[in-house]
């Protein structure tokens, strides 16, 4: 029993900091050794610690940038949990996170390129120096402002006018599915054949919540639109939206540890966060009047908000099942 | 020549000789280098692998269950030479100066 707990922290260890193949390759090398070992006590006297093996086996570049690209999956579902807390300043809050992301984006993947093909500490230390002002330079220009600018034509062309400020939040969808796929890549020849019944029940269990949000939100628009002024929404989407910002967090883990198709869970979780920031948000901008504060007719405006919710769940989905190849 | 080389060196021979399962090589070897802790010999049969020098099978085991084996590659016996060689002129030296 000892020695299972000895070989378990260290195949989580290898999981952790090693690249999925060969931490499978350690784990079946270490189950092999701690057979003939007598037990944990010789195993840590002659190995040390479960996680020194590994330390010893990993590349420091390689455990860096995965804890980059953590950060930065983090980072997209936390934002807009935030915004839930924060209330109101939401709007001002996800533009500058969106900026922070860019940037950290372009930042995170010029070090790594740098990192990957210099051999000079003096002129590594001079590139880390002008990406980092370089980085700063591109945050003062608000990037998310000038991309969102940039498609404001092509975003006409769709829908016929700008999309209200408040939902550039669903950024942070996609660019946690991008950077999710660009990191575990995709399983191409490897694939596993079979999904693990875990992983279908955490993405059952995420998509009921999205469901029940997204059924209650249309309900409200289309059958009962007093039920949409219970203070109680309010609470339940800040409770639902630090639920799934903690499934969030452990898929990640799980697509690094385990079946990198985890992620497709993590995407969902995503977007079921956006989901509550937007019936959150509309909760707190709900006028029932016929107009609300942009002037628009209330059957317009039901209209629009209700486009926005069936388009996020659409590309969530959309990127979810990408996630999944 | 480093240290690090003469175990490398010690793997490929027991390699050339016979396929190993790592619990075999590490207990060989850590004989061997005493001073050397068998998770930093264990890296060293990783690096090998990860090098091209060698590479892991499973085998079947009487009555046991099944074990990761290493065998040498085709690179890894020109690794082994040019490690080998190297350790030859090392000594010559080393035996010219008397030590």
């Amino acid at each position: 029993m000892k020695r299972l707990g000895y070989f378990k922290k260290l195949s989580l260890a290898a999981r952790w900091f090693l690249p999925q193949d060969e931490a499978e390759s350690v784990v079946d090398d270490y189950r092999d050794i701690l057979r003939e070992i007598g037990g944990q006590e010789e195993a840590v006297k002659r190995f040390g610690p479960p996680w020194k093996p590994v330390i010893e086996l990993s590349d420091r570049r390689k455990v860096l940038r995965w804890h980059s690209f953590l950060a930065l999956l983090i980072f997209c579902a936390l934002v807009p949990v935030i915004d839930i807390i924060l209330e109101g300043t939401g709007f001002y809050f996800s533009n500058s996170a969106g900026d922070l992301l860019l940037c950290g984006i372009v930042y995170l993947f010029g070090l790594d390129v740098i990192l990957g093909g210099l051999n000079s500490k003096v002129i590594t230390w001079v590139s880390v120096v002008v990406l980092t002002l370089a980085g700063i330079f591109l945050f003062m220009l608000h990037p998310l402002e000038l991309i969102s600018n940039l498609l404001a034509p092509l975003k006409r062309a769709v829908f016929g006018r700008d999309f209200p400020i408040c939902f550039q939040i669903e950024y942070f969808i996609i660019t946690g599915a991008v950077i999710s796929m660009v990191y575990l890549g995709f399983g191409g020849n490897k694939r596993r054949k079979h999904i693990k019944k875990s992983l279908i029940l955490g993405f059952a269990v995420v998509l009921f919540v999205i469901a029940c949000v997204y059924g209650f939100v249309m309900y409200c628009f289309y059958v009962d639109f007093s039920l949409m002024m219970h203070f109680e929404i309010i609470t339940a989407c800040e409770i639902a939206a630090v639920l799934l910002f903690i499934g969030a967090l452990l898929s990640v883990i799980m697509a690094k540890m385990f079946d990198y198709r985890w992620r497709a869970v993590y995407i969902l979780c995503i977007m079921g966060i956006v989901i509550c920031f937007e019936t959150h948000n509309l909760w707190w901008n709900m006028n029932p009047s016929i107009y609300n504060e942009y002037g628009m007719p209330t059957t317009m405006w039901v209209k629009e908000v209700t486009t926005f919710f069936t388009w996020d769940l659409g590309y969530g989905l959309v990127l979810a099942a990408i996630s999944l190849l | 020549m480093l240290k690090k080389d003469l175990i490398k060196l010690s793997m490929l021979h027991l390699l050339t000789v016979n396929d190993r399962y790592g619990y075999e090589v590490l207990s060989v070897l850590h004989r061997i280098f005493t001073d050397t802790q068998e998770s930093a010999i264990y890296a060293l049969l990783r690096e090998l692998c990860r090098d091209k020098y060698t590479e892991s099978y499973m085998g079947e085991t009487s009555g046991g269950p099944a074990r990761k084996y290493y065998r040498i590659t085709e690179s890894g016996r020109e690794k082994y030479n040019q490690l080998a060689e190297q350790w030859r002129m090392i000594k010559k030296f080393l035996d010219e100066l008397g030590i």
